[in-house]
């Protein structure tokens, strides 16, 4: 055989490596393969041998956080949005569909004109009462009839239940907005297809129902969660103006406001490529996988001139005596103390992460002391979310019938007052340890939750956290615990909630 | 640099084709629409049970799958003993002695000492009780199995029953069923039992504070006795495990246990038949709790009879009714009539409960503004209609057949959900072929058929109505409705007792 020069074998493995171009790394059991496209893109994926189906899904870094001030609830309502179609998926006639979106579009505008300049702008904005005063009800009642008939509604989960796929969702949260599904191998590329059209090409149909559809969410979820009302309550007063305080659905009467314009230029900013991280973990295969995703997100060119500011920090009023926010509510009574966490990032995270194991659990100090010595509680227990910008501590009990949630908070401080005083003993922050690693494990079994823990680790930080142990974690001592919960369970930062059923019992 | 081996130059240029091939891939046209990507058929190859199942001393059985792509072992056991068995009088027997197995201290282990056990190896153990089973579940790093199943059969053959946390436990549920009557669906859900409970059942007797009060340990340990036993046990093993080790440990365990107890004799008695209370109740019909909430709660649906007739065409049948009726997915005709099309309720879930050898049910429970009781009934009455009288178009059949498939794939997806569903499968007395022949058996099912066992399975006039709510708006949004008479004039007033 023909000699082959070292020049030309250099060529040629230059040539081959941005097709090869991932990254493997194996974190003790799983192997997953990272990709970094041209436009910014990234993709994991994790192959479990043995996998049946494979858990699919992308994250954007475009959160309740990040909605403009004057659209509070426009990532959310982004989410429903992208379910509405393309213009190749969702419309049996597009160009007539068009027609009837330029002449809604027109008259929305002169709807909202003419309630910036009425006697009633004190008033949230009301399409239809507005088109009901300047006579334009038929009118608007008409486009919108015909724009449902000339659409497909649910073709995107339409195609997927074609396809055998199932689990189709999607959440948005403060930072970031999480799109999964679960799907059979063979239907992969038809992921692609979808996924990749949704971004490149969404045309935001049904914008009107979508908006009824979010208020009528809302109302459905005070009404089936007890805790919500206090949770939201609580989380408003402790951050005050800033972001993380907005509720994630927003307003859809100030919404309403927005043109589709506006809309759009806002999704262009937000949803560029470089802000893209995909994950499929399950019965998949690195290599063709990757190569659909280069022929599929390859394409997505950003638009936008990605000028959009992120938030800032948020900042935590030091206030002594905070006033207690009260609710009534149906069922127990419930106590809920809110403080400023850390970012996902920052340095004191592995603190609280072992602060809360040693808390939680059965043979924690919250359910030795609040639920088998001293009876006041069903169950007690703290929960550290870290966010992007900051984070959020909780703690959180469910009283027994009767209880005084405002007599229980002593107690809690009480605890709090020990951790502050006295560093925990080194066996049972090894406990605690222990616990963490396993519990990480536990995190990694089914693909879909995986995929979920994958893309919120990559959006907050670090997908490689997701996957293992920290070894941050190692680095905590008694005495760091001791001054983190000194700086951050501080009285003077928190809000505390309660919630208790009218005198005479439920 | 100088050339290459042989072997290296042909390694280059394996890979050179390699490349080439997926450099072309990347470049090939994207339909214009997602059509052609629509798979025409799926494979879906299921591992087999007998491979899986192992037979343990004492009659015992095991399902064991193995994974080893996480360093964890999950083992599930279940026994066929659940609420259905509490002794007559003795509600909350069945919930109490399995809730104790894991709060009440095993063998020489007191409870504290058994937390700190189970807390120092990182495991979760926990008990669980439903309607017809009861089981445990340890969870725990796979270097640590054998001090896990250690605690896990203390727990199962050895229960202490610790008089002071039993005590607490008692008190635990007591208040929990008292605040319960502040939720309108429990309450509606009690409601629905006792009244279409059978003879035997003991749904008819209400699970109330002061019958739970008076439950002692004895109780508990009698109901363990007979039915916690070592023949009954299934056993669904996931994880990093090896089959043969694992099976010679489960052995060795239930062989201490049957020496300790001796040889399991006879069947477990089963629960005495209820004392007819005299109480006049009829078969169907619609009954209001007078409760001043917010909102309405409603329950509507009938019991069904054991399946074991069956044929397994219309078993594979009542699988797509139950997907069109009762299913999570965008094809339930209930959710998408009630909630998304017309926005009468705020949530609706059905269950369409079949089995072989016992009663079943089918119910729908909704959530909904109490003004839109009526319509919200009349529509569940109509699409109820609809499934009995019309055939399901092909196009929503297809969608039902994929929908289920899909479900089945995420079954099977992990080691957990294979060992579990083979052996929810030996608990039941269900053969493993249902699943094995899912797919061509759903294949075979025709719109008619769906409709004749709809006809079957849902009889609008045995259906009982619970609705939870303010009585006289209740009934001013009936008397608008759409619904029979003797629902709108002769609404029984229920008591929450």
């Amino acid at each position: 055989m023909r000699r082959i020069s070292g020049v030309a074998v250099l060529g040629v493995a230059c040539w081959l490596a941005p097709a090869a171009g991932w990254a493997t790394a194996k974190d003790g059991f799983l192997e997953v393969h990272e990709t970094r496209l041209e436009n910014g893109v990234r993709i994991l994926v994790v192959p479990r041998p043995g996998a049946l189906a494979v858990a699919a899904g992308w994250v954007v870094d475009a959160g309740s956080a990040h909605d403009p001030t004057s659209a509070p609830g426009l990532a959310h309502l982004l989410e429903h949005l992208l379910f509405q179609g393309t213009s190749r998926v969702g419309a049996r006639d597009r160009d007539r569909e068009l027609e009837l979106v330029e002449r809604e579009e027109a008259l929305l505008g002169r709807l909202r004109e003419t309630w910036r300049q009425g006697e009633d702008s004190s008033l949230p904005f009301d399409p239809d009462r507005v088109a009901e005063e300047l006579g334009l009800v038929g009118e608007l009642e008409e486009i919108r009839a015909e724009a449902a008939a000339v659409a497909i509604q649910g073709e995107l989960s339409l195609l997927y239940a074609r396809a055998s796929a199932g689990d189709l969702e999607a959440r948005t949260f403060e930072d970031l907005a999480l799109f999964t599904v679960v799907l059979p191998p063979e239907a992969l590329e038809l992921w692609f297809w979808l996924e990749s059209d949704r971004l490149s090409d969404p045309v935001f149909r049904q914008l009107g129902r979508e908006l009824r559809v979010v208020a009528e969410e809302r109302r459905r979820d005070l009404a089936t969660e007890p805790d919500r009302a206090l949770e939201e309550r609580v989380r408003r007063a402790l951050w005050g103006n800033h972001p993380y305080g907005r509720l994630v659905a927003g307003s859809p009467e100030v919404l309403d406001l927005l043109s589709r314009d506006a809309l759009r230029r806002y999704f262009d900013e937000r949803y560029r490529p470089s802000r893209l991280t995909l994950a499929l973990v399950g019965a998949v295969d690195p290599s063709p996988t990757v190569s659909l995703a280069r022929r599929y997100f390859g394409r997505l060119v950003p638009r936008g001139t990605g000028g959009v500011e992120d938030p800032p920090s948020p900042e935590v009023e030091r206030v002594p005596h905070r006033e207690r926010i009260a609710v009534a509510c149906e069922d127990r009574p419930r106590l809920a103390v809110a403080y400023p966490g850390v970012p996902f990032d920052h340095p004191d995270r592995p603190s609280l992460d072992l602060l809360g194991a040693i808390l939680n659990g059965r043979t924690g100090r919250l359910h030795r002391e609040l639920v088998l010595e001293r009876g006041v509680a069903w169950s007690a227990y703290v929960v550290h979310r870290p966010l992007a910008l900051a984070g959020e501590l909780w703690f959180r009990a469910e009283l027994r019938p009767g209880e005084d949630p405002v007599a229980v908070l002593p107690l809690w401080d009480a605890l709090v007052e020990d951790l502050r005083r006295e560093p925990v003993g080194k066996e049972e922050l090894a406990r605690a340890l222990d616990h963490l690693r396993v519990d990480t494990y536990r995190g990694l079994r089914e693909s879909r939750a995986l995929l979920s823990r994958l893309l919120t680790y990559d959006a907050l930080g670090s997908w490689q956290a997701a996957i293992r142990p920290e070894e941050a974690w190692d680095e905590v001592t008694p005495e760091t615990i001791r001054d983190v919960v000194r700086r951050t369970l501080d009285e003077a930062r928190r809000q505390v909630g309660t919630c208790a059923p009218p005198k005479g019992g439920p | 640099m100088t050339g290459l081996s042989k072997s290296a130059a042909l390694a280059v240029l394996q890979a050179l084709v390699f490349s080439l091939a997926i450099r072309a891939e990347e470049r090939a046209p994207i339909p214009e629409s997602p059509e052609p990507l629509i798979p025409e058929s799926l494979a879906l190859s299921l591992p087999d049970p007998d491979g899986l199942a192992h037979t343990l001393h004492g009659g015992a059985l095991a399902f064991v799958a193995p994974d080893p792509s996480v360093p964890l072992v999950e083992v599930v056991v279940v026994v066929p003993a659940g609420e259905a068995l509490d002794p007559p009088g003795r509600r909350g027997v069945a919930g109490l002695t399995a809730a104790m197995l894991r709060r009440g201290g095993a063998g020489a282990l007191d409870p504290g000492v058994f937390d700190l056990r189970a807390d120092r190896l990182a495991a979760e153990i926990e008990s669980f009780s439903g309607i017809h089973r009861s089981g445990a579940v340890l969870d725990v790093a796979a270097w640590r199995l054998e001090e896990g199943l250690d605690l896990l059969f203390g727990m199962l053959a050895e229960p202490r029953f610790d008089r002071e946390r039993f005590r607490l436990l008692r008190r635990s549920l007591a208040e929990g069923v008292e605040s319960q009557r502040s939720d309108p669906a429990v309450l509606g859900s009690r409601a629905w039992e006792r009244w279409t409970a059978l003879p035997g059942e003991p749904f008819g007797q209400p699970l109330d504070a002061e019958g739970v009060r008076e439950l002692e340990v004895e109780d508990l340990r009698a109901f363990h006795a007979r039915h916690w036993r070592p023949d009954r046990l299934v056993f669904a093993v996931s994880g990093a495990v090896d089959p043969r080790a694992l099976v010679e440990s489960l052995n060795r365990r239930l062989r201490d246990w049957v020496e300790a107890v001796g040889e399991p004799g006879g069947e477990p008695q089963e629960a005495a038949e209820e004392e007819d209370d005299g109480e006049e109740r009829p078969e169907s019909g619609l009954g209001i709790l007078d409760v001043p909430t917010t909102g309405a709660v409603v329950l509507a649906g009938h019991r069904l009879e054991p399946a074991a007739d069956m044929s397994s065409g219309e078993r594979y049948a009542a699988v797509l009714l139950e997907e069109v009726i009762a299913g999570p997915g965008g094809v339930n005709r209930l959710v998408g009539r009630l909630r998304t099309d017309r926005g009468l309720v705020y949530a609706v879930d059905s269950e369409l409960d079949l089995a072989p050898e016992r009663a079943g049910r089918w119910l729908s429970l909704f959530h909904c503004e109490v003004e839109r009781v009526g319509p919200a009934l009349a529509a569940w009455r109509q699409e109820v209609e609809r499934l009995r009288t019309e055939t399901v178009d092909t196009a929503s059949l297809a969608a039902a057949r994929t929908a289920v498939l899909a479900r089945l794939r995420t079954r099977f997806d992990t080691a957990s959900g294979v060992a579990g569903t083979y052996a929810e499968d030996a608990l039941v007395g269900r053969s493993h072929d249902v699943w094995l022949g899912l797919a061509e058996g759903l294949e075979s099912v025709t719109p008619s058929r769906l409709r004749a066992v709809a006809r079957e399975l849902l009889r609008p006039e045995d259906v009982v109505v619970v609705v939870v709510g303010p009585r006289s708006r209740v009934v001013a949004s009936l008397r608008s409705a759409d619904l029979p008479d003797s629902w709108k004039s002769g609404a029984r007033p229920l008591s929450p007792e």
